[in-house]
């Protein structure tokens, strides 16, 4: 555990540093998005001609910062590792005597925090744009943000599951831009992170299987105050979430590991 | 500082075939390396050095055969094993070029869990040793090729390894920064007790710090001998004569020096042609300086001089060279 902390310091020191010399385009980057929800906004007040308030926005809100972090860390998972293998770092990171499932766990962990604080940045700047803010039940404050958290948790831990089987595939195939963005529209337009996903049951049934569609469900009636922690531990959805991290989060473990073995066979683990 | 002691890697009839192939890449390779020994894995592109070196730091899993660095196996306990080992591997940057010479010190020294206090003055000594302290927090894109290569290397001498992998160590580095990494690469063998395995293309450099050398061609040893034998015993069947003339050789003169001696080698420089023979007698060579002045060429310098690595390792591996 110790070893964990350690070495998710070291990257997350790394990222930032990343983030640093970046600066221009995280600022960039930052701002697209913002513009991007509110674009969206407008536009959904278009179509629903008016009817689109505040408790729409939010739910709108909830879904897209938890598609925005969960994408961003499937793209800069893929991405970093892409980078080491082109720059031969990654086989330093191989020869540096940890086991590279705990590098890359410890990796996941310093890109959620990051993307994370980049996603929270977001919503208090559309809340605060958009005049929206959550709406608990009385007294529940704390306990539904701790719950949401977990929520948060189990769903970005699923995206980081789809995110492992996309490296391991980028280890043993090389070239995986193009899975790398099917991965990422899908799952913003297939789980119903702009809008929820109404009236067909064949989209939906994909919907539910996919990482994020049952977290960000369950964040919206946190959010919404439609449910509090107990409320939540009932439902049939939050155990689903936990089913769906599990095999993401299997299946990324897997995959990972027959793409580094693959790739010590092949002699591809670096690609300079 | 060669010695009988238990070995810092040992690698046996090692066999690469990557996938698709139709010949082997490596093909039953041994090798063993002690403390303080430097050995010098040479061969021309394509030879297998590279995949050879990634198979002995575990990066590359053999078709068969074993690498044990000190006595773990690279396959079965890779972990193990590669704490062991610090690899600088040729056409990579091996290290963050966004980052510091400081912070990829900091990272790839936490990524080896070595202890914080003893990071900290373990790097501090290498930035010292490699002459890099000025650069500490200078960003590596910034950094001169030498100045990179002193980094790669100072990034895997951090935990201290017992074995230093060096592929094309000096590859790009002008005359000074290539001298100055040798010094420093004769100094961690002989001061420090690291086992070194390093391929180059550079023969003087192989001459002069290995003290054995490997030559394999299409995968295969075609020698392996401690340097000073190899040379005393090819020298002793390959003495050259240099001749050293002025101004251009007539072709129809160098054709007929081609049909005395079918081996000739000639190459110009500066205005001066030398032809490169192998040892002749006395009266073949004074007839070859009597058809030369006869044709009108200003002979400048004649001498007899013992092989170098360079011709050695020509004379290994072009002949099976034109048979491919």
């Amino acid at each position: 555990m110790i070893n964990l902390i350690r070495i998710v310091v070291a990257e997350a020191r790394r990222e930032l540093l990343r983030a640093r010399a970046y600066w221009l385009e995280v600022v960039a980057d930052q701002l697209l998005f913002t513009l991007g929800f509110l674009l969206l906004s407008g536009l959904f007040y278009l179509v629903a001609e008016g009817e689109y308030g505040g408790r729409a926005q939010l739910a709108s809100l909830v879904g897209f910062v938890i598609w925005r972090v969960a994408d961003g860390c499937i793209l800069r998972t893929v991405d970093s590792l892409s980078d080491d293998a082109q720059a031969g770092t990654l086989e330093q990171i191989w020869l540096s005597g940890v086991s590279p499932q705990l590098v890359l766990l410890a990796r996941s962990v310093a890109i959620l925090l990051y993307h994370g604080a980049r996603g929270l940045l977001l919503v208090v700047i559309i809340m605060l744009l958009l005049q929206i803010s959550p709406a608990f039940l009385p007294g529940a404050a704390a306990g539904t943000i701790a719950a949401g958290f977990l929520v948060f948790l189990l769903t970005q831990a699923g995206a980081f599951g789809a995110a492992f089987v996309i490296a391991g595939l980028h280890l043993a195939y090389k070239n995986v831009a193009a899975l790398t963005l099917a991965v990422s529209t899908a799952l913003l337009f297939l789980t119903g992170a702009l809008a929820p996903l109404e009236g067909a049951p064949v989209l939906t049934a994909v919907s539910r299987a996919l990482p994020l569609t049952l977290g960000i469900e369950l964040s919206r009636q946190l959010a919404a105050g439609e449910a509090t922690w107990t409320q939540l531990c009932q439902q049939p959805d939050f155990y689903w979430l936990l089913v769906n991290t599990a095999i993401y989060g299997l299946l990324g473990w897997l995959v990972m590991g027959w793409g580094q073995r693959r790739a010590r066979r092949d002699g591809s683990l670096a690609h300079y | 500082m060669i010695n009988d002691a238990h070995p810092v890697v040992e690698v046996k009839e090692i066999t690469k075939v990557y996938p698709g192939a139709a010949k082997a890449a490596v093909s039953a390779l041994n090798l063993t390396l002690h403390p303080g020994e430097i050995v010098a894995l040479l061969g021309p592109n394509g030879a297998g050095k590279t995949t050879a070196v990634k198979m002995i730091a575990g990066l590359v899993l053999p078709t068969s055969g074993s690498v044990c660095v000190m006595g773990h196996d690279v396959v079965r306990a890779r972990t193990t094993s590669v704490r062991h080992i610090g690899a600088v591997l040729e056409g990579a940057r091996n290290l963050y070029w966004r980052l510091s010479a400081e912070e990829n010190l900091r990272y790839f020294g936490a990524l080896r869990l070595t202890p914080r206090q003893q990071l900290r003055r373990r790097i501090d000594e290498l930035l010292f040793l490699f002459g890099l302290e000025a650069q500490r927090g200078q960003e590596v894109r910034h950094f001169s090729r030498g100045m990179q290569q002193k980094l790669a290397i100072a990034s895997a001498l951090l935990h201290d390894p017992d074995l230093l992998l060096l592929d094309e160590p000096t590859l790009g580095l002008d005359v000074k920064a290539a001298r100055q990494l040798e010094e420093t690469i004769a100094h961690l063998a002989r001061e420090q007790g690291k086992a070194i395995l390093l391929t180059t293309h550079m023969m003087d450099v192989a001459e002069k710090l290995a003290q054995r050398i490997i030559v394999i061609h299409q995968g295969r040893e075609v020698v392996s001998e401690e340097t000073q034998s190899l040379l005393r015993r090819y020298s002793a069947q390959r003495d050259v004569v240099e001749i050293h003339v002025t101004g251009a050789v007539p072709p129809a003169l160098w054709a007929q020096v081609q049909q005395a001696v079918p081996d000739a080698a000639i190459s110009n420089e500066n205005g001066t042609t030398q032809l490169l023979l192998p040892a002749l007698d006395q009266a073949r060579l004074l007839r070859l300086l009597q058809q030369l002045d006869a044709g009108g060429v200003t002979i400048q310098e004649v001498g007899r001089r013992r092989a170098r690595l360079e011709e050695i390792f020509l004379s290994l591996t072009e002949p099976e060279q034109a048979d491919d």
